[in-house]
């Protein structure tokens, strides 16, 4: 029999597990998706942000330099908070399937002693189990790719506006939306544009594209994904598994 | 877990391919034996333990996955002719290789251990006492039946009894004393 057919019989053996380890790892995947959409719309708005301030004269950009420059602190703060939440939850979900392969390996011990038995060695089981959790996490992928389209085009109002209140939550007062100074207000006096101070602050003077947020974060997602669960089932299978052994060694003692 | 490639010392003792029984000395328990042996010899290459009161099978796979993972297939091939061909009815013959293991009781784990261990060509195989609640007729249907099996897979089968009935009229180069194990 094969890795991956032994694999599929043991994921339908142990049903709560697998039912447990992918409803965590979409949970986890989402998260991650939507930070990196809201990193994304950011990242495009904070661009955008620059692009209509070089619409402006040199003369105004040189009187707005402190405005731009508080603005620039402002965007690369948010990415910097999006950055720190995205690795929180990749922590997170790397601590999650240690723990859930850890409860697993200890409720599979007839396996264990088995494999074992056979004369397979701890490299080879653990093998096996990374291959039952990479078919755990396609399923998981295929899930968060779905919800994924979903929030692409129904949530992408609402990740703009969670955007919008982190963004304004970290923006100085001085540069409230709600207040403008005599300059600014002589500034659109002056010059004509599609859109006000507040609009400009508030980034609604960028059209984002849904698709490249969504696609963009899938992609990045993926990769970063199988890289944890590579790292947190091979070794926590393989540090368990060694473990197993010397507790069994010596249980007679 | 590494295992050591060295033979056992007591292999001396054990000349021929065949079936042999450890009695149980005076005021120890078979399990106590048993968990000593294990203890001392479980990390050699060439020895195999056999106890079905551990389940050391995997739930989702049938008795024939079971016995050899990734085996090849012409083993398991060998093993159902050989089933076939000694209709022993324990095993239920012709089912018994296609069964779930999650299913098996203590009797067929019994024997998916040894058959794994004999179609791995471990020359000596422990098992516990497990033999001695079977009752003598069961015993020497199964005595009968391995006897060629080991000889034909050069190995060894050593079983701790404290079953005096079970060593009845066996030769005496059959009967090991546990002091030869447990003096190493």
């Amino acid at each position: 029999m094969l890795f991956i057919n032994r694999a599929i019989a043991s994921l339908k053996y142990h049903r709560r597990n697998s039912i447990i380890t992918v409803v965590g790892m979409v949970f986890f995947m989402i998260i991650v998706l939507a930070l990196q959409m809201l990193r994304q719309i950011e990242t495009t708005i904070s661009t955008g942000f620059m692009n209509n301030i070089q619409g402006f004269p040199k003369t105004i950009q040189s009187e707005l330099q402190l405005t731009i420059r508080a603005m620039q602190v402002t965007h690369g703060t948010v990415l910097n908070q999006y950055a720190a939440y995205i690795a929180y939850t990749y922590l997170a979900i790397f601590i999650f399937l240690v723990v859930i392969n850890s409860i697993s390996l200890h409720h599979r011990q007839s396996e264990l002693k088995a494999y074992s038995a056979t004369g397979k060695s701890v490299s080879w089981i653990s093998l096996q189990l990374f291959v039952e959790y990479c078919l755990l996490f396609f399923i998981a992928y295929v899930i968060v790719f779905v919800l994924g389209i979903v929030l692409t085009f129904v949530g992408t109002g609402w990740l703009r506006q969670v955007n919008q209140h982190i963004f304004l939550q970290q923006l100085p007062d001085v540069l409230s939306t709600t207040q403008t100074t005599a300059f600014i207000k002589s500034l659109f006096h002056q010059q004509l544009t599609f859109f006000n101070w507040q609009e400009l602050l508030a980034g609604n003077t960028v059209t984002v594209n849904r698709i490249e947020i969504f696609t963009s974060g899938i992609r990045q997602s993926f990769f970063s994904f199988l890289s944890i669960v590579i790292l947190a089932i091979i070794g926590s299978s393989w540090v368990g598994i060694h473990w197993w052994r010397f507790r069994q060694s010596r249980q007679y003692r | 877990m590494r295992k050591a490639n060295t033979s056992p010392r007591w292999a001396e003792a054990l000349p021929t391919a065949g079936s042999y029984f450890v009695l149980t000395p005076t005021g120890s328990s078979p399990a106590h034996l048993y968990q000593q042996l294990w203890h001392s010899f479980h990390r050699l290459d060439d020895v195999g333990f056999v106890d079905p009161s551990d389940q050391s099978v995997i739930p989702f796979l049938s008795v024939a996955d079971n016995i050899l993972i990734d085996s090849p297939k012409n083993d398991i091939v060998r093993l159902r002719q050989f089933l076939f061909d000694n209709e022993y009815t324990e095993l239920n013959t012709h089912d018994f290789l296609d069964k779930p293991a999650s299913q098996l009781n203590e009797t067929e784990r019994f024997y998916v251990q040894l058959f794994r261990f004999l179609l791995l060509k471990r020359h000596y195989i422990i098992t516990t006492n497990f033999l001695d609640n079977q009752g003598i007729a069961t015993f020497r249907i199964f005595f009968n039946l391995l006897e060629n099996v080991l000889q034909a897979t050069d190995s060894h089968l050593i079983m701790v009894t404290s079953d005096h009935e079970m060593v009845d009229g066996q030769p005496a180069e059959r009967l090991l004393s546990a002091d030869l194990f447990t003096q190493q």
